[in-house]
């Protein structure tokens, strides 16, 4: 059997049924056995797509998202994308061709040391050099990709090893390694502090849903009937709705998430990493609280907040051990309070759309019998996104946490509708970001996707005018797109329907389509360039010290 | 403070690279290293010395996640002695991340490649 052959087999050996690639000179003997083969190949028009395409693929199904690349530029357009995955611990197996193993190390056409670019955004990486080997390097990236805490393998892969025959191939799949609960000792440890604390906080994090957890979290919240809030990526853990939720925490939190966390006097961190844009100045977050923090990655425990107790372990089997009976009614009740009295408002003034209310409309009358998922891009719009948008599942919130990665919405949105082809699937992106992956516009209309894209047109970098507004003494540097292009032409161009919305009176009916109309569908909205994201902790501050639109 | 730490690896290709761009990355300076591979080329024992204002246990916490390393242990701690240090090698403390350019005088042959902006055409 050909090399070429084996790596297909050995991918439908792992389960795999779509990937996302592009072809070229090394890798063109895997793009001939993939003529022959069951495998979906979806063709995307840039590798950075492929490989975002695949981490949402990959956040949606559970399973491992796989893309393929040729060598040198194909190779090296997947970095992004892989790191996006590494960011945000997502179970990938990123396969390249390679010049023939005799060429390696003499600068061949389009030979560059992918293994050596990539080493420090992958999880690991195998460089194949006997095809004797290949099946079986093939079950050992999957079985790294999603084992624990889940991240990118990289599979090198020269192209003699593809062309090269190997008679009666042996493929082992193999099976996933579980992680164990914690220690007894340790879910002893903490039980013990749940039941002394009198203002505990659950502090979920992107965690819960890589250890498939939600269930076990929620029933966890409600046994103790303590409030939470959560991470970016912990938003869905707990229902948007649910009445102990207090949202999400950090530099684009909200109000009562940020009271509470400053206030609580255990904090109990499951899944989630202490990152900076949740905990502001580090030295004063959280400044009352013990802290008990569970976690898959024993590297997480402790690294940025010593943990009073440290819970390494299998989430979901650890947190069924911490219910406890509390006396906390006052503390919640503080906390509830605080919930009404701090709720977004949605009575801007003016006639311009005003994007967090059409969120909320769209979040609103989303809910029903159909799944949506939503993806987003990154800058102000994805923080509206997080903030208005109500996701009962972590699944259905596919956003680019830990890398920030401009261009994740569209390729998503791709990913995702793959994945879940009876799902609604809409992308919210910004006028910046969108033309990052702009040119994936022919994957949706090829695979004819029914993908619904949202454009919130500020006519700037949004986000950064935002910080050189406040923190740069508004010196708008490089931030204007006022030239921008006309948005709904351009998806016209590429055959996609498409409308402009530009007036508050209009939302209703753009909603409508959005949730009605079959095929794709872009819809491109004006608002403010001057609108900002509220409320927001100012870098280096406290969570305390939260800035409000009134007091700029 | 100053570690040394016993690592036993597996020695799959890039396992000493990944080993030190690990230590690298999470702000461990190297500041010895000694690395054998078995007779088989199976596995390499690395007896690698790193310097960090960082506790040595989120490097030996780093390195038991890489796949191929099978095992970490502490083999010797030293206090670390600024003034002392500073007297051997001046630019080490202040400038962990340029030591070796900062502190190293070019070797005279050295000055030959040095090149002025006319010679480079700016
Ligand atoms: C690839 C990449 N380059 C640069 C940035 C820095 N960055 C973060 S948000 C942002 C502006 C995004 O603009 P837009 O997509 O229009 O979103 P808006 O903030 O206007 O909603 C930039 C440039 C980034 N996150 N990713
Ligand atoms: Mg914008």
């Amino acid at each position: 059997m050909k090399g070429s052959e084996i790596l297909i087999k050995a991918l439908e050996a792992e389960g795999v049924d779509t990937i996302f690639g592009y072809p070229g000179g090394a890798i063109m003997p895997v793009y001939d056995a993939l003529y022959d083969s069951q495998l979906k190949h979806i063709l995307v028009r840039h590798e950075q797509a492929a490989a975002l395409a695949a981490d949402a693929y990959a956040r949606v199904t559970g399973k491992v998202g796989v893309c393929l690349a040729t060598s040198g530029p194909g190779a090296t357009n997947l970095i992004t994308g892989i790191a996006n995955a590494f960011l945000d611990s997502v179970p990938m197996v990123a396969i390249t061709g390679q010049v023939p193993a005799a060429y390696i190390g003499t600068d061949a056409f389009q030979e560059v040391d992918i293994f050596g670019i990539s080493m420090p955004v992958v999880k690991h990486s195998f460089l194949v050099r006997r095809i004797e080997d290949l099946a079986d390097t093939v079950a050992k990236a999957f079985k790294i990709a999603r084992s624990g805490r889940p991240g990118p393998v990289l599979i090198d892969l020269p192209k003699n090893i593809t062309v090269a025959d190997l008679p009666n191939p042996q493929f082992n799949g193999n099976q996933v390694e579980l992680l164990s609960r914690g220690e007894a000792k340790q879910l002893a440890t903490a039980r013990a502090m749940i039941q002394e604390a009198k203002k505990p906080l659950v502090y979920a994090g992107g965690g819960v849903r890589i250890a498939g957890a939600t269930e076990e979290l929620r029933a966890f919240v409600e046994a103790c009937g303590m409030p939470c809030v959560t991470t970016l990526h912990g938003i869905g853990s707990i229902q948007g709705d649910h009445e102990l939720c207090l949202g999400m925490l950090g530099m684009h939190g909200t109000r009562a998430a940020n009271m509470a966390v400053q206030e609580c006097d255990l904090l109990i961190a499951v899944g989630a990493r202490f990152d900076d844009r949740v905990t502001g100045k580090l030295a004063e977050f959280a400044p009352h609280a013990r802290v008990v923090h569970m976690d898959g990655d024993p590297c997480e425990v402790s690294k940025m907040r010593a943990a009073d107790c440290g819970i390494v372990g299998d989430i979901k089997v650890s947190l069924n051990f911490l219910h406890a009976e509390l006396e906390i009614d006052e503390w919640v009740s503080t906390c509830m309070q605080r919930k009404e009295q701090f709720q977004f408002k949605y009575d801007a003034p003016g006639e311009l759309v005003y994007a967090p209310s059409f969120l909320k409309e769209l979040s609103d009358r989303s809910k029903g019998e159909e799944n949506t998922i939503v993806s987003c891009d990154v800058g102000q719009h994805q923080m509206w996104v997080a903030q208005h948008v109500s996701f009962d599942m972590p699944n259905n919130h596919l956003t680019s946490g830990g890398l920030g990665t401009m261009g994740f919405g569209l390729p998503a949105a791709i990913g995702a509708q793959l994945a879940s082809p009876e799902s609604r699937v809409v992308c919210v992106s910004g006028d910046g970001s969108f033309m990052m992956n702009v040119q994936e516009l022919a994957t949706i209309k090829r695979y004819n996707l029914p993908i619904k894209i949202v454009l919130f047109d500020n006519s700037a970098l949004g986000m950064v005018r935002q910080w050189q507004e406040l923190f740069f003494e508004k010196r708008y540097s490089e931030v204007d797109l006022s030239d921008n292009p006309d948005f709904a032409k351009v998806a016209d161009a590429f055959g996609i329907p498409s409308f402009r919305v530009e007036k508050r009176s209009e939302v209703s009916d753009a909603i409508t389509r959005i949730l009605t109309e079959e095929g794709p569908l872009f819809v491109h909205v004006i608002i403010d360039t001057a609108a900002n994201v509220w409320p927001l902790v100012p870098p280096g501050k406290n969570n305390s010290e939260m800035l409000e639109e009134a007091t700029v | 403070m100053r570690f040394t730490l016993d690592v036993t690896m597996a020695n799959t290709e890039g396992a000493l690279e990944r080993l030190l761009g690990r230590l690298r990355q999470r702000n461990f300076t190297v500041c010895g290293l000694n690395a054998n591979t078995s007779a088989n080329f199976a596995r390499m024992d690395v007896k690698v010395t790193v310097e960090s204002t960082k506790a040595i246990e989120l490097a030996i916490k780093q390195l038991n996640k890489l796949i191929d390393v099978a095992g970490v242990e502490i083999r010797a701690a030293e206090e670390h002695h600024p003034a002392h240090h500073q007297q051997a090698r001046p630019h080490v403390q202040h400038h962990p991340e340029r030591k070796h350019v900062t502190s190293f005088e070019p070797h005279p042959s050295f000055q030959s490649f040095e090149l002025t902006t006319s010679q480079i055409g700016l």
